[in-house]
């Protein structure tokens, strides 16, 4: 389970995320709603450490992720995998090697710093890349491919770490719609054929309702609804996104 | 999607994984082969690592004795010399800049249609940019004598060499279309020259000269050695008597002076280069 | 919005117009005076004598007159053969010179393509390592090869090596500089993918940071290799190994003719190294690809 405990996070003057509370169970797929700058990407960084918290406690497994560090710090990074926005790929490397950057906190590590990877973690990678039907892509260059499928190569690359959750940051956002329906779906099997927990920032309620079971909106930062997603009614949605305009955007 | 044991892919896509058997060998053979090249080229420079531990073992000690820097009476004779230093430089960039203009708008193809002249000017550059700054100050010294003069010619010549070639290329780069522009409003040869090209070249060859600056300093550091003048002739005489604590002080007095002008052009440059573009 | 009246706003730009024109004209004027005075100034100090060397001028023509050697059409092959009476010698300390650059411009590259990583602002691991390796790359690209060289001939006794390590230090400093700026425009995005995944700090500049830089690292490190070409011609003026020896022994015993053997051969390799590296450096830039890693 991972649970958050008063988890705050300051940018100068301005709360980012404001003295959040609210447990997640094991297996389970939550969407985070909100508008613009509510704290939802800070949220996740948080929870991966990429963004240190100003306060609060972080639980999971019974010890405080916000207070890791060192080696501890970045295997707790490897079991919590991020999607992003704008996929984050290394565009010059090529789609298996990308893929196989996710490994690079498995041992043996040291072989890795001059590039070389066991047959059995090219299986694992090249097993991850036709799960999502990219295997043929393998030696291309990343920045060669669509947004679509760089983002397939970006979860490939999530799942050879073997997370237990994974923080999915607007991954359909940059997409079109067609691309954002594979790859909410890919995601949405990962979650239920892996049993890997999903928290996944979406832009848009109707994503949300078609694709989680639970879901959690922040206003400046506090956790303003926390329900299934059947529960997001119309007013409820208005009271998230403020103004009638801004939830139009969201549908 | 599962998490059990992975396929074993070699057997369908072995361009996916790194090679076995013979073509393994051939590759693995590279490392002992660049290694061995690599340890033949010590063997031709006569690196041991008996020298290497010895020298570095020496170092230390010398190290060691260059500290504190001593500031004693001759300071001042310093402190001329590293005025001395700086006036070689900047002169000699000057007279440099000065002369590589009309020499690059001979050796840039947009500016003079003429081949054979072009290529005279670029290898005559080539020729004099190949000679380093210090054999130019030899040369200068057997003919006007020791002193700085000598210096500011050795820079002068090899710089005129540099800068006509980077001269050149920056009016070759000017962007055609403008050039065109002042062409089309029935400018002449000359006048295409001073009002299509020059403008966008101009800080190009003042951020080139004021780049050089700093780089001429640091050569005109050592021209003393051979006698042209400058710092570099009491830093080797120091050396030579191994003087280490003063020294010290003289490579102090030099780095001070030579990163206080880089920080003055830099900001000359940023500016330069804003004013080119806003 | 208020509209104001177009002839006031008129005259008040034209007010405005003369006065920056008027400070124009006085900052050029300040400039051209510093600048008489800099010349001056500098032309008293680097003891100028044009008068002398007006005097002097005709010395250049015997200078270079002696350093042509005596070469007949009947008997070229001979004549040849004695202006390069130590024709193998040369080559082989002109091998040696391009061997000290390459191997400095090898051992600079190294140290610089880690040091970058540490002095760019945006990869530092820590605020201070980026400060203490700034100035230490600094310190390194200031101080002059030769007199790098004259310390090292001093504690690595006379040879090539000393060369080696002075202008590889210089390297170093000047390639640290180079990379490190380039290093500071690298996208943050694959970056951030990368320590998302649990890699380390040097896995990410392994996998994140290089790539992204090896063209401009690739290119840069070609360039300096020409540089230390040249820089690597003179340091056996202070016995740290190749032609320059040769050089300055033929300038020291006025062998006119030596000069001008040793310095076309000179010549010859640095345009020809130039001509190499130019090709290397466009394949690099040119094709983009570097093939996927
Ligand atoms: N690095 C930062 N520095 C300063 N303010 C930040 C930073 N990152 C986020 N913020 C601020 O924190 C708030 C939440 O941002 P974010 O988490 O990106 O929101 P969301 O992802 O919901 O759009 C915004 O007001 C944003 O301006
Ligand atoms: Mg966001």
């Amino acid at each position: 389970m991972l649970e958050l405990r008063g988890l705050t996070r300051r940018f100068g003057d301005a709360t980012a995320v404001d003295n959040l509370s609210l447990a997640v169970a094991d297996g389970e797929m939550v969407a985070v709603l909100g508008r613009s700058g509510a704290g939802k990407s800070t949220l996740l960084n948080m929870i991966n450490r990429l963004i240190d918290p100003s306060g609060g406690e972080i639980l999971y497994g019974g010890r405080d992720i916000a207070r890791l560090r060192g080696a501890e710090l970045l295997a707790w990074r490897r079991q919590s995998a991020m999607i992003f926005q704008r996929f984050n790929l290394v565009g010059r490397l090529s789609v298996l090697t990308n893929v196989l950057t996710g490994r690079l906190n498995h041992p043996p590590r040291l072989p890795k710093l001059v590039g070389l990877f066991t047959d059995r973690e090219r299986d694992i990678a090249i097993d991850a890349l036709a799960a999502l039907g990219m295997e043929d892509h393998a030696l291309k260059r990343a920045d060669q491919l669509s947004g679509g499928q760089q983002q397939r190569v970006a979860i490939a690359r999530a799942l050879v770490q073997e997370p237990r959750i994974m923080l999915a940051d607007e991954p359909v956002a940059s997409l079109d719609p067609v691309n954002a329906q594979a790859v909410m779906e890919a995601l949405r099997r990962i979650n239920r054929e892996l049993g890997i927990t999903v928290l996944c920032n979406l832009h848009s309620v109707p994503l949300a309702q078609a694709w989680c079971d639970r879901a959690i909106a922040l206003s400046a930062g506090r956790l303003v609804y926390d329900g299934p997603v059947a529960g997001l009614d119309e007013p409820t949605l208005l009271g998230i996104y403020g103004s009638a305009a801004a939830l139009s955007e969201a549908h | 999607m599962s998490a059990t044991k992975p396929t074993a892919w070699r057997a369908r896509r072995p361009e996916l994984y790194p090679p076995r058997g013979p073509a393994l060998w051939r590759r693995a053979a590279l490392v002992p082969l660049g290694l061995g090249l690599f340890l033949w080229g010590l063997h031709a420079l006569e690196v041991s690592p008996g020298q290497i531990y010895r020298g570095l073992g020496e170092l230390g000690r010398v190290f060691m004795l260059m500290m504190p820097p001593a500031i004693t009476e001759h300071v001042w004779q310093y402190l001329r010399a590293i005025g001395e230093t700086l006036a070689m430089a900047f002169l000699g960039t000057l007279i440099a800049s000065l002369l590589a203009v009309p020499l690059a708008l001979m050796g840039a193809r947009n500016v003079m249609p003429l081949g054979p002249v072009r290529l005279l000017v670029r290898r005559s550059s080539d020729v004099v940019r190949g000679i380093d700054s210090l054999v130019w100050a030899i040369f200068f010294v057997s003919v006007v004598g020791l002193g700085p003069f000598a210096g500011i010619l050795a820079i002068a010549v090899n710089d005129t060499g540099v800068l006509t070639k980077l001269f050149a290329e920056a009016m070759e780069n000017t962007d055609r279309e403008q050039v065109k522009g002042v062409r089309a409003t029935g400018a002449g040869r000359l006048q295409t020259i001073a009002f299509g090209i020059m403008p966008q070249a101009l800080p190009v060859l003042l951020a080139n000269s004021l780049y050089f600056l700093e780089s001429n300093l640091r050569s005109a550091t050592v021209l003393g050695v051979v006698g042209a003048g400058g710092i570099g002739f009491y830093l080797m005489d120091r050396m030579m008597i191994s003087a280490w604590r003063e020294v010290s002080l003289i490579v102090i007095l030099v780095l001070v002076t030579v990163i206080g002008l880089d920080t003055l052009s830099r900001a000359l440059r940023q500016r330069l280069i804003g004013s080119a573009r806003g | 919005m208020h509209r104001t009246a177009p002839a006031g706003a008129r005259a008040a730009f034209a007010r405005a117009w003369a006065a920056q024109g008027r400070v124009r004209r006085r900052q050029w004027l300040v400039a051209a005076a510093l600048l008489l005075v800099l010349v001056a100034a500098a032309a008293w100090l680097g003891e100028v004598d044009l008068v002398l060397l007006w005097d002097r001028l005709p010395r250049f023509g015997s200078y270079f007159g002696r350093m042509v050697p005596d070469l007949a059409w009947a008997t070229l092959g001979e004549d040849l053969a004695h202006w390069y009476w130590k024709g193998w010698r040369w080559l082989a300390a002109l091998w040696q010179t391009v061997l000290i650059a390459i191997y400095a411009t090898i051992f600079g590259a190294v140290l610089a393509f880690g040091a970058s990583f540490l002095a760019a602002r945006n990869l530092t691991p820590a605020p201070w390592v980026g400060m203490v390796a700034r100035r230490v790359l600094e310190v390194a690209r200031t101080v002059p090869e030769l007199v790098f060289a004259v310390l090292f001939v001093y504690a690595f006794g006379i040879g090539p090596l000393a060369g080696v390590l002075a202008i590889g230090l210089h390297t170093f400093g000047a390639l640290g500089k180079l990379f490190g700026d380039a290093a500071e425009n690298a996208d943050p995005e694959p970056l951030r993918g990368l320590r998302a995944t649990g890699a380390g700090w040097v896995q990410t500049m392994l996998y994140g940071a290089t790539p992204q830089l090896a063209p401009d690292y690739l290119s840069y490190g070609l360039l300096r290799l020409e540089i230390n070409v040249r820089a690597a011609s003179i340091l056996g003026f202070v016995g740290a190994g190749g032609i320059g020896q040769e050089l300055y022994g033929a300038i020291k015993n006025f062998d006119h003719t030596d000069i001008s053997a040793i310095a076309l051969m000179l010549i010859g390799t640095v345009m020809l190294i130039d001509a190499l590296c130019a090709w290397a450096r466009g394949r690099v830039i040119g094709q983009d690809g570097l093939r996927a890693l």
